[in-house]
């Protein structure tokens, strides 16, 4: 298997602009997610890896070769539709054994890979089963064996859970990630749902807007947002934005720092908070310490959900801030009570405008 | 009220089958004045088997339905796939074309056929009646393909590609196969249309050279002859197979699979 | 584009250049064969303003196929509803297949089928004998009423179809909102069905009015000499009289009918009192 480079691609629909010069490398045998909304480019990039839509500017590498020119039935890749797109007039095994026979695989060889991969699927003996025989996670599974058998050069979904219930998806996310990384295959993985790419992922990329907005595995990603979109499309952020002061910003009376320094060219500056850093503590203690930030507030609203809670709160000046801590001892503050919050400045990230 | 709305269908399907009865009843009866009562015999079926004018003019007709058919679905399937497939300029107007053959009156059309074919030199018989079937038979084909086309799948044709299919071989190894059903009923309305095809047929028959329709027309005009029940049976018979069958194949009859 | 080609190229041949031509020749003086002279001229339509019996015809078609039409929508609508609102699951698949089965075998066998009914001998005069056995012979044949009785009889399934395409659309939801509002049947009729079926209606009469304004063969069987119409009379400059210029005259003018109705008609299907809903 080897690698996947995308230099300077960008794609334009007309007038529209639907990629804007992208470049990227996929390691071997990594598994890289591209996260973004809808309309973010996300899927047209896939594709124009596979060779289904053709870059307007750019070019595509496979390892050493450029296949920028090629159509997608020579690159050699395996493809996952959302769809499944299994073929209905074919059993479960003449479908597997399709891309085989493209190859030029065919007799007892073809038939020992096609049971190998449906092994790996934990699809057994379903070789004669049809399509339309099957249930919604059987055919995600027969639509990666098929992709899977020709050993593909490079592996790509396109969104390929999406179709399945919250359980199944859980489910099939856990297989996922097993097959590749048996099979080893440079994998390509379209989502939009951040919990998805953040489990599976060796890196993610996340774009907007047709760019790469930000791009890492997925704990760098999650804890050092370098912009206000990859922080709030991967999770919840609190955003707070105030006058520069004494190496932090001033909120509310309280000074609001992180570990590292605050940009001083410009008189306001913002700073990021994740939900779940921050902790309550008792009102009285407000002994200065170096290594935490600390703000009152007052509770709003109490979302339960059993064994978390989401506190809603108010600061003083009305910025809204939203708290998430496990249900580890009883009951927490009411609504109304004003309460002090701490975080580690550590935590506390910079957001650039 | 519903008793009363379900009164009313079944008086119309009553008068929908009630003069075909009497036409079928008339068939078996041996009366040649149509008296009553009804003397059931198969004496006008034996001498269609003599009649050698309505016996060439069936064998006409099916030579030339089939021949439609086949020239028609070829055509047509084509000529829908590339409609169906990638939208681009002028694919409404064309569409629109297809148009004419069904919108405008067999009369014109027919006669319009008549003067051109006449004037060209193509002239009248066989050869002009297949030409004249085929026109009337391509919108049809298109359009039943055409509803095939669009369920199924584009996604199916890429997972191909992805595999390793070049175009050519995708539409063999996929398309094809899953549009058989609605090729096969394609061909068959074809065969159907040209059949039951009867304003065009008269225009461009020849006297000897004439279709079943034409014929029984002919006959009608010159007077009836209980022959006429007899051969308007069998055409009957034959057509509706021809719509049950096809009914099968397109999953037509709208209230199947409805609520 | 290869694959349309062929399909089109045929359709060129066999109607496009035909009606062209046709067009042609219903500006000529004579059909020009037999080295006459080209004489280019409107006096073939002229013909049909200035000779009455021609308009007299065109008149005797356009009111059949009013009649025909008319017939067909005031049985088929109710019988469209019926079925749409009336019947359920097996009865209402083998209902809409017997009335759907007859437009797919040949007109020509079903307008014969008739003359055995309205003849002389015939089924009605036998049945109104057994009635009134002193009664004279009863011949609908031949009459003006049997060509509107075998036309509506051939064309009533499309009308029946189309209705009940838009009526089935109709939400059950909105007549059950008129019950609650206290309206009773014949008002749930008049202002949620009717109009909701406009659509239906509509296309049923362009689907029977255009084949009805040249229709010839019906008239000659079932009308004998009184089935004189638009249809018979082009047929006729065909195959009697061979005024071939005139018979394309009058067809073009038959289709102007046709295509004005098709431009008034569209739209108002499109701008109809449900023109938002489909939107």
């Amino acid at each position: 298997m080897v690698g996947v480079e995308v230099v300077g691609i960008s794609k334009f629909y007309g007038p529209t602009l639907v990629l804007d010069d992208v470049t990227a490398s996929f390691a071997a045998g990594g598994f890289t997610s591209l996260l973004g909304p809808s309309g973010s480019g996300k899927t047209t990039l896939l594709r124009i890896i596979a060779g289904f839509v053709e870059p307007s500017i750019g070019r595509i590498r496979f390892g050493d070769s450029d296949v920028t020119g090629e159509p997608v039935w020579r690159r050699n890749i395996g493809m996952v539709f959302q769809s499944y797109a299994l073929f209905p007039h074919m059993s479960v095994r003449d479908n597997v054994l399709f891309g085989l026979h493209r190859r030029g695989v065919r007799g007892e060889t073809a038939r020992r890979e096609v049971r190998r991969a449906l092994e790996l699927v934990h699809l057994e003996g379903f070789d004669h089963r049809r399509p339309k025989e099957l249930s919604g996670g059987q055919q995600q599974r027969v639509a990666l064996a098929r992709a899977i058998v020709t050993r593909p050069r490079v592996l790509l979904l396109d969104e390929p859970l999406s179709a399945l219930d919250r359980r199944l998806r859980q489910g099939m996310q856990i297989e996922l990630r097993r097959i590749q990384r048996d099979s080893g295959l440079t994998t390509i993985f379209v989502t939009h749902d951040q919990e998805e790419a953040l489990t599976l992922s060796d890196e993610i990329a996340i774009l907007d807007g047709g760019r790469i907005v930000q791009r890492g595995a997925p704990t760098d990603i999650y804890e050092r947002p370098r912009n206000r979109f990859a922080a709030t499309f991967l999770g919840d952020t609190n955003f707070f934005t105030g006058p520069v002061r004494r190496g932090g910003i001033e909120i509310g009376g309280f000074l609001i720092c992180t570990s590292g320094s605050v940009p001083t060219d410009r008189s306001t500056a913002t700073l990021a908070i994740r939900p779940e850093k921050m902790r309550l503590e008792a009102p009285g203690s407000l002994e200065a310490d170096e290594h935490s930030n600390r703000l009152v507030a007052t509770v709003r609203e109490i979302v339960y959900a059993g064994a978390t809670s989401t506190l809603l709160l108010n600061a003083d000046d009305g910025t809204s801030i939203k708290l998430l801590s496990q249900n580890r001892e009883g009951a927490g503050p009411g609504v109304g009570t004003r309460v002090l919050l701490a975080w580690s400045r550590g935590d506390t990230i910079v957001i650039p405008d | 009220m519903a008793q009363l709305g379900r009164a009313w269908l079944l008086a119309v399907v009553v008068f929908l089958y009630l003069p075909i009865a009497v036409m079928i009843v008339m068939a078996f009866n041996a009366s040649p004045l149509y008296a009553l009562p009804i003397q059931p015999s198969l004496i006008w079926f034996d001498t269609l088997a003599s009649d050698t004018e309505l016996l060439d003019a069936t064998r006409n007709s099916l030579i030339i339905a089939m021949f439609t058919a086949v020239i028609a679905t070829a055509l047509g399937s084509l000529a829908a796939i590339a409609l169906a497939r990638h939208a681009f300029r002028g694919r409404s107007l064309l569409r629109l074309l297809l148009l004419p053959p069904i919108a405008i009156p067999w009369l014109i059309t027919g006669t319009a056929m008549l003067v051109f074919f006449f004037w060209t030199g193509i002239g009248r018989g066989l050869h002009a009646m297949l030409i004249g079937h085929v026109a009337l038979a391509i919108p049809y084909v298109v359009i039943v393909i055409g509803t095939g086309l669009e369920t199924l799948r584009a996604d199916l044709d890429e997972a191909a590609m992805g595999l390793g299919s070049t175009p050519l071989h995708a539409f063999f190894a996929i398309t094809l196969p899953l549009l058989a059903p609605s090729i096969i009923a394609a061909a068959l309305f074809a065969f159907a249309v040209s059949l039951d095809q009867f304003v065009v047929s008269y225009f461009l028959a020849e006297p000897g050279v004439t279709t079943l329709p034409v014929e029984i027309y002919s006959s009608i005009r010159k007077g009836f002859t209980p022959e006429i029940n007899a051969i308007s049976t069998i055409f009957l018979g034959v057509s509706t197979l021809l719509v049950l069958l096809f009914a099968r194949l397109s999953n037509l009859g709208g209230a199947r699979g409805r609520r | 584009m290869a694959l349309l080609a062929p399909a089109y190229l045929w359709l060129t041949l066999a109607v496009f250049l035909p009606l062209a031509v046709m067009l042609f020749f219903s500006f000529l003086h004579a059909a020009p064969f037999g080295h006459r002279p080209l004489i280019l001229t409107l006096e073939q339509y002229r013909a049909f303003l200035q000779r009455p019996y021609l308009l007299d015809v065109a008149w005797r078609s356009i009111s059949l196929a009013l009649w025909t039409t008319g017939l067909c929508a005031a049985i088929g609508l109710p019988a469209a509803v019926a079925l749409a609102r009336a019947t359920r699951g097996r009865s209402r698949q083998v209902l809409f297949l017997l009335i759907v089965l007859p437009f797919w075998t040949n007109g020509l066998v079903r307008i014969f089928s008739w003359t055995m009914v309205l003849r002389e001998g015939g089924i009605l005069d036998l049945a109104l004998h057994a009635v009134l056995p002193s009664a004279p012979h009863f011949a609908l044949l031949y009459s003006y009423p049997a060509i509107v009785i075998g036309l509506t009889h051939a064309y009533l399934p499309y009308m029946i179809l189309t209705c009940y395409l838009s009526v089935s659309a109709i939400d059950d939801a909105l007549i059950e909102a008129a019950q609650s509002m206290g309206a009773r049947v014949p008002v749930i009729f008049a202002k949620i069905v009717l109009p909701l079926s406009l659509p239906g209606l509509m296309s049923g009469a362009i689907l029977i009015f255009v084949p009805v304004i040249g229709c010839f063969m019906e008239p000659r069987i079932l009308g004998g000499r009184v089935g004189v119409t638009m249809g018979t009379v082009i047929e006729d400059q065909f195959t009697q009289a061979f005024n071939w210029p005139l018979g394309a005259a009058l067809s073009f003018i038959m289709l102007a009918v046709v295509l004005v109705i098709f431009g008034l008609t569209s739209r108002a299907v499109t701008t109809g009192p449900t023109a938002p809903l489909r939107a």
